[in-house]
């Protein structure tokens, strides 16, 4: 009987003393991230070009990192230790990353070919006048992999190498974002209309709607890590990744919508940016193209058909364990990715 | 009653959890979902859209600029603000 009730007794003071902590992460400051030095270089509209100058500079061709216009750009440099831009720093290569920043209500207007042949090219124009090289590294994630496709689709002689992770190509697959994003599903024009630009919280919600249980979990993950504070301060820092939405450009939303998931045009090389047909076989660069196999975002079929598409004698199809954002930036990610794919730049990057 | 209730508590969570998700992928893919929920936005936009529109229409009846109008203005701006940035940065590089 004793033994009984001094279980439940601990139990309760356990819980009690978590239910402290909880409440005072919940009242303190924020988990810091994006904490890798980097200065910025060039800016535009929103949109910032940052540099991670690297100590031990061993690879001469610099690296462009291209974040997701639908997330903040800091999933890339999280925290130190899980730090893509960090580690890739640390290993001797030239890392620039684009900050798409937080569109305002101007700037509905913002096209997608604004985004990728003015945004994106003068970034890579700038990277490359500042490093003197004549191509470079193009890393993009989620939709910024998108981007990179069609950009080295585009300005094939630019790009030197080109990596994407976990980058939706074939948008009409068995997902559920696919599903609700169909023509009879989603009525984007009437919704950008309204709204002018996407606006972060219901992007926000329809993410969460993805995955209904996924805050009840996260909850239990959170009351198991109190005890250990350099998994608290993953999550923490993760988590508020995943809280940051980010408004998307109004006209950048509804054409991507429209061609890419009601159309699928970019996988039948009928997407048009600035009146130019975008032919994913004018890819000649080597690629790299990771997928995750229990992505919910990205399926794994609809990212790994680049390797098909692509014009490159080079390419590499890297399918990892994991979902849409551990695969990339995970525990796993940090010793079995990253240095894969270290091994893989080194090897085109002299 | 085992030792520790809160593993109890969390093996019955993760025995519900992946039931759940199933349940869960099925509805949001369901008929029953996606078309009240297409006819919800569609209605709510629609509403959104014709207040919109009358308030603009009254505002520009009076000879005022509409956010709209705003937005469009301060879109100008930025474009040619990033115009100028570019062309600046052609001219540096021409002067080495």
């Amino acid at each position: 009987m004793f033994p009984f009730w001094n279980d439940i007794a601990a139990g309760s003071l356990d819980a009690l003393a978590r239910i402290h902590k909880l409440a005072a992460l919940q009242s303190g400051p924020p988990a810091a991230v994006a904490q890798t030095p980097s200065e910025v270089v060039y800016t535009e509209n929103k949109l910032r070009l940052l540099r991670y100058r690297s100590e031990n500079r061993v690879h001469p061709s610099p690296i462009l990192l291209v974040p997701s216009i639908i997330n903040r750009y800091y999933i890339l440099d999280l925290k130190p230790g899980r730090s893509l831009a960090g580690f890739l720093v640390a290993r001797g290569y030239d890392v620039w990353i684009v900050d798409w920043g937080f569109p305002g209500p101007e700037d509905r207007f913002v096209t997608l070919d604004e985004h990728i042949d003015g945004h994106l090219r003068e970034c890579v124009g700038v990277v490359l006048d500042e490093t003197g090289r004549n191509s470079l590294t193009l890393l993009g994630y989620c939709i910024g992999g998108v981007l990179a496709s069609i950009f080295s689709a585009l300005h094939p002689e630019t790009v030197r190498n080109l990596v994407t992770l976990t980058t939706p190509i074939d948008f009409h697959d068995d997902g559920l974002l696919s599903l609700w994003a169909r023509r009879e599903h989603f009525p984007v024009d009437r919704l950008v209309d309204a709204y002018g630009n996407m606006p972060a919280w219901l992007l926000g919600a329809s993410f969460k709607l993805l995955s209904p249980t996924s805050d009840l979990a996260n909850t239990w993950t959170l009351w198991e890590r109190l005890d250990d504070p350099a998994r608290l301060d993953d999550f923490r820092a993760l988590n508020r990744w995943v809280e940051d939405n980010v408004s998307v450009a109004g006209e950048a939303y509804r054409k991507f919508v429209v061609d890419c998931y009601q159309e699928n045009l970019l996988v039948q090389n009928r997407m048009r940016i600035n009146g130019r047909a975008v032919n994913l076989g004018d890819i000649r660069a080597p690629l790299l193209n990771v997928v995750a196999q229990r992505d919910h975002i990205a399926p794994c079929g609809s990212a790994a058909v680049l390797n098909e598409l692509a014009g490159s004698r080079d390419a590499t199809l890297l399918s990892l364990d994991g979902g849409h954002i551990g695969a990339i930036v995970g525990r796993d990610a940090v010793e079995d990715f990253w240095p894969r794919l270290d091994a893989w730049l080194a090897e085109r990057s002299a | 009653m085992p030792q520790d209730p809160l593993q109890f508590y969390k093996s019955l969570f993760d025995t519900w959890q992946r039931p759940a998700t199933e349940f869960w992928d099925a509805a949001l893919r369901s008929p029953l979902y996606l078309e009240p929920l297409k006819s919800a936005l569609d209605s709510s936009l629609a509403t959104q859209k014709t207040l919109q529109d009358f308030s603009e229409a009254w505002q520009h009846a009076w000879g005022l600029a509409t956010r709209r109008d705003w937005e469009m203005v301060q879109h100008r701006l930025n474009q040619i603000d990033t115009q100028l940035r570019r062309l600046n940065r052609r001219v540096d590089k021409l002067a080495g």
